[in-house]
């Protein structure tokens, strides 16, 4: 591969510290709560998404690997959401 | 690297070959194995025959108390008891020492991919069981949590006190690091590693439930490393994840979390000890019959569903912690999905025996030995997953029994079935088949009426981790009962004897066997013993299913190896 | 009937090395979620908790994701000039890389230190939250708890990718890679960007939330 990467690498590094400095707005922004987690969270696999795809290649990598790396994701939210569930649920004696 | 000279040293203890490895893992399993069946012998001692001296041991043992297991040492046995068989003895038996062994052999590779990890994964499981066992000679005992290590009891706030409970949760720290370093390498050797022509279905099923088992390990065990962590940092540093109540200074954390923690991996881990005996003995069932694997892609592709649907059901332990009906439904109907997939590879196996020519070996006897007490623990496990039934049935014998048949029945049988069946592969000599007759026989009666009482004694209400159960009048009825338990018990363990001595004896004689005794199509039996470092001359090229049994177009014999081709 | 034989290998040209990488990585990342999903667990059990900015410093921890960043740029880069064959620039990016990760390291450091030393100030803040003392400790309610625990787990990450960037610089400055030979580098590389992955996820639900 003779590609230069170089302006690739450097776009990479600026977009992620822009998207920080946006994060970091938004956590003093004063929003409905539900919407601010909401967006902190889709900023920061935004920029989870770029490190990965990027620095990590694996954008060049086989579509299988990157599927199988995947899998833990949807597996996780599963475990979040029965937590979190469990956390906030109480039976209501009367 | 064959004709390398190698020293004492290099070959028996630091050896980065596979088979070595194995090895050194049985041993390591069958040590902890008899170790876990002793404190089992005393466990039920002090059930059947409540605060008697125990015969023999008991007044060396505990002179202080004259004999009799106190409530305290009785705490520690039934947790050292769970710990030992599970992550050191099932876990290196089943996962160490036949996943090293069989997977490259199968596979047609000449060694892990990662023989260096190996090493250190078994090393890591060495330090891992010293620090447990270490935590014996504590003047306050070992764990005492039991297996599950539930807090406030596995903390210093408010269950037990010493370091037992800390030793314990470093030991299996270790235990678990050892596990990762054995997924990475198994995985990328399933992945990387097969010979020209082994595709994903000409894999033996023996490799399909270990490299599912290796996905199982390096996707659980992380989050159990997670839970254990904060578990020693509550019991070290005095952090409050854990403790609420009274027990927590200030802001309080919730013991739920980890039971969520800890069953988020605990499900997986039942299936990660029954996964390798199920592909097992979809194998073995299939060369003593003498028939192809009935509905092999269905075993694997059932086997896969089994293993994803095993990620999504960790509530069902909890039904009594107060959870909301929501959630235990869900998790209710999760689980009962479970069934489905278990039946089909089930039907499988019946259909494998299905007008077979059936050889009954000892492997093959503790085959079908599995498919007697896995069905009847999986059957009782439905009425454990049922909420209304568990509710009344959490925390008794019947879970016991329930588990017993399930993880200690079947899987011992599993592993019996795999040692009899490779041990002419490991040590070049077959184990004497008149013992093994009397093994499985005298294993075979006692385990189930041990299982099935307890799951009686269950039912009748009697409580899972009680001291003295002639203390609680409406127990009463079952002390006949519980005696004649334990009495078979002690028989079970007698038949363990024979098999060790079998063992021992049967590695010393005379009497080679010949290269493929079973006359098995898989791989491993292609070279002649001891097996080189290296394993194959040659890369062999696989050509055929790993079932090829009684093949109507081939006439001198009624199997054809998975590298040979026919020629017509 | 001449077919010759394969094996299908959907991994395509990843080495093995870097498969085990792979997979080494997403345990760990289990290891992360699973200790940040007990962090949320708790968080949604109790009130005292710090809002962003309350109790920790997130203009110093921004600079320090920042550095974070860009080590992983120079990281990225230093891989970049090895496949180009140039041994200087590996060296000179690869050294910018431990710098920015043992800075890293020392901003830790000094944040810790305050919240453990305390003062008045931090006290305040505490106070706001429910918690109280000076000094803001792992035993300051689970919110300290859930604090250090992530932290320092991800500490430690940084300081083993410290060591072992460093073991690459020892290794490159002997020599031992070139165009043709950077498989280790790269799989260096990978875990270095990990540990910049897992922090963003850490930045933000620690920090930020």
């Amino acid at each position: 591969m003779e590609i230069n990467h170089k302006s690739l690498y450097i776009k990479t590094t600026i977009m992620l510290s822009v998207l920080t400095l946006i994060e970091i707005g938004i956590s003093y922004w004063d929003i409905v709560r539900f919407y601010q987690v909401g967006l902190l969270l889709t900023f920061a696999l935004a920029k989870m998404a770029c490190v990965a795809y990027v620095f990590m290649h694996l954008y060049y990598e086989e579509k299988v690997l990157r599927r199988i790396l995947f899998v833990p994701i949807p597996l996780l939210i599963y475990f979040l959401l029965g937590l979190a569930y469990d956390a906030q649920f109480n039976w209501v004696i009367q | 690297m064959s004709g390398h000279q190698k020293s004492f040293w290099t070959k028996y203890i630091f050896s980065t070959d596979h088979k070595m490895i194995a090895k050194q893992f049985l041993w390591l399993g069958m040590f902890f194995l008899f170790f876990g069946g002793a404190l089992a012998m005393l466990i039920r001692w002090q059930l059947g025959y409540p605060e008697q001296p125990v015969p023999l041991i008991g007044n060396w043992m505990w002179p202080g108390d004259g004999g009799i297991i106190n409530p305290d040492i009785y705490n520690q046995m039934f947790t050292m008891h769970g710990t030992i068989m599970i992550f050191w003895a099932i876990t290196p038996l089943l996962i160490g020492a036949f996943g090293n062994f069989i997977i490259p052999l199968q596979i047609g590779a000449g060694d892990m991919a990662f023989p260096k990890l190996n090493l250190f994964s078994f090393w890591t499981m060495f330090l891992a069981s010293l620090i447990l066992l270490s935590s014996y000679l504590l003047p306050t005992g070992t764990a005492a949590g039991g297996w599950t290590s539930y807090p406030p009891l596995s903390s210093p706030a408010g269950g037990i006190p010493g370091l037992g409970q800390t030793i314990w949760t470093v030991a299996l720290i270790f235990m678990g690091v050892s596990s990762m370093m054995g997924a990475i390498n198994y995985i990328t050797t399933v992945v990387r590693m097969r010979a020209p022509g082994m595709d994903y279905f000409k894999m033996p099923l023996s490799v399909w439930g270990l490299f599912l088992t290796s996905i199982l390990n390096a996707v659980f065990v992380p989050v159990i490393a997670a839970g254990l962590v904060m578990l020693l940092l509550d019991q070290t540093i005095g952090t409050e994840f854990f403790l609420a109540g009274r027990l927590a200074s200030g802001d309080p954390g919730d013991p739920l979390l980890f039971q969520h923690v800890f069953w988020i991996f605990g499900h997986p881990e039942v299936y990660i000890l029954i996964l390798p005996v199920w592909g097992i003995i979809s194998d073995l069932l299939s060369v003593f019959s003498r028939k192809p694997a009935f509905g092999y892609r269905v075993t694997a592709i059932a086997m896969c569903t089994v293993t994803a649907l095993s990620t999504l059901v960790w509530g069902h332990h909890m039904y009594t912690t107060g959870m909301s009906p929501l959630l235990g439904k869900s998790f209710m109907f999760l689980t009962l999905l479970i069934s489905i997939p278990s039946a089909m590879f089930f039907l499988n196996w019946l259909g494998t025996m299905w007008k077979g020519s059936i050889h009954f070996t000892s492997p093959m006897l503790f085959s079908i030995g599995v498919i007697w007490v896995f069905g009847l623990g999986g059957l009782t496990g439905l009425y454990n997953a049922t909420i209304t039934a568990d509710i009344y049935l959490h925390d008794t014998m019947f879970v016991v029994g329930h588990f017993h048949y399930t993880l200690a029945a079947s899987v011992m049988f599993g592993s019996f079935a795999a040692i009899y069946f490779w041990f002419p592969r490991m040590f070049g000599r077959k184990l004497d088949s008149r013992l093994g007759k009397i093994h499985f026989w005298g294993t075979f009666i006692s385990i189930n009426f041990v299982f099935f009482n307890m799951m009686v004694l269950g039912y009748a209400g009697h409580h899972r981790r009680i001291y003295n159960p002639s203390e609680y009048s409406f127990l009463e009825p079952l002390t006949g009962l519980n005696e004649w338990i334990s009495i078979f018990s002690f028989l079970l363990g007698v038949f363990q004897v024979v098999f060790l001595i079998n063992m021992v004896w049967s590695m010393f004689k005379k009497e080679r066997s010949p290269q493929n005794p079973w006359k098995a199509t898989t791989l491993e039996w292609t070279m002649d013993y001891p097996i080189p470092h290296g394993n194959f001359e040659e890369t062999p090229l696989v050509h055929n299913g790993p079932h090829e049994y009684s093949r109507p177009d081939i006439k001198d014999r009624d199997w054809l190896g998975q590298n040979e081709r026919i020629t017509v | 009937m001449n077919q010759t034989l394969t094996v299908k290998d959907p991994f395509g040209t990843a080495t093995t090395g870097k498969l085990a990488m792979w997979l080494f990585l997403a345990m760990d990342a289990i290891t992360f979620a699973a200790i940040l999903m007990g962090g949320i667990y708790l968080r949604l059990r109790t009130d005292m908790w710090g809002d962003a900015g309350q109790v920790l410093n997130i203009p110093l921890t921004s600079f320090n994701t920042f550095l974070l960043i860009m080590s992983s740029f120079t990281m990225v880069m230093a891989l970049d000039a090895i496949k180009k064959n140039d041994i200087k620039g590996l060296k000179l990016f690869l050294s910018l890389t431990i710098l920015g990760g043992v800075s890293f390291l020392g901003i830790q450091i000094y944040e810790y230190a305050h919240f453990i030393i305390g003062n008045a100030e931090l006290g305040q803040a505490l106070q706001a939250t429910g918690l109280k003392g000076d000094s803001f400790l792992w035993t300051s309610g689970t919110y300290g708890a859930t604090f250090y625990a992530t932290t320092s787990f991800h500490g430690l990450h940084v300081l083993t990718g410290v060591i072992y960037l460093s073991v690459i610089f020892y290794q490159s400055n002997k020599g031992m890679y070139s165009s043709a030979n950077y498989d280790r580098i790269e799989i260096a590389g990978l875990f270095w960007h990990f540990v910049d992955l897992v922090w963003i996820l850490v930045f933000t639900i620690i920090y930020l939330i």
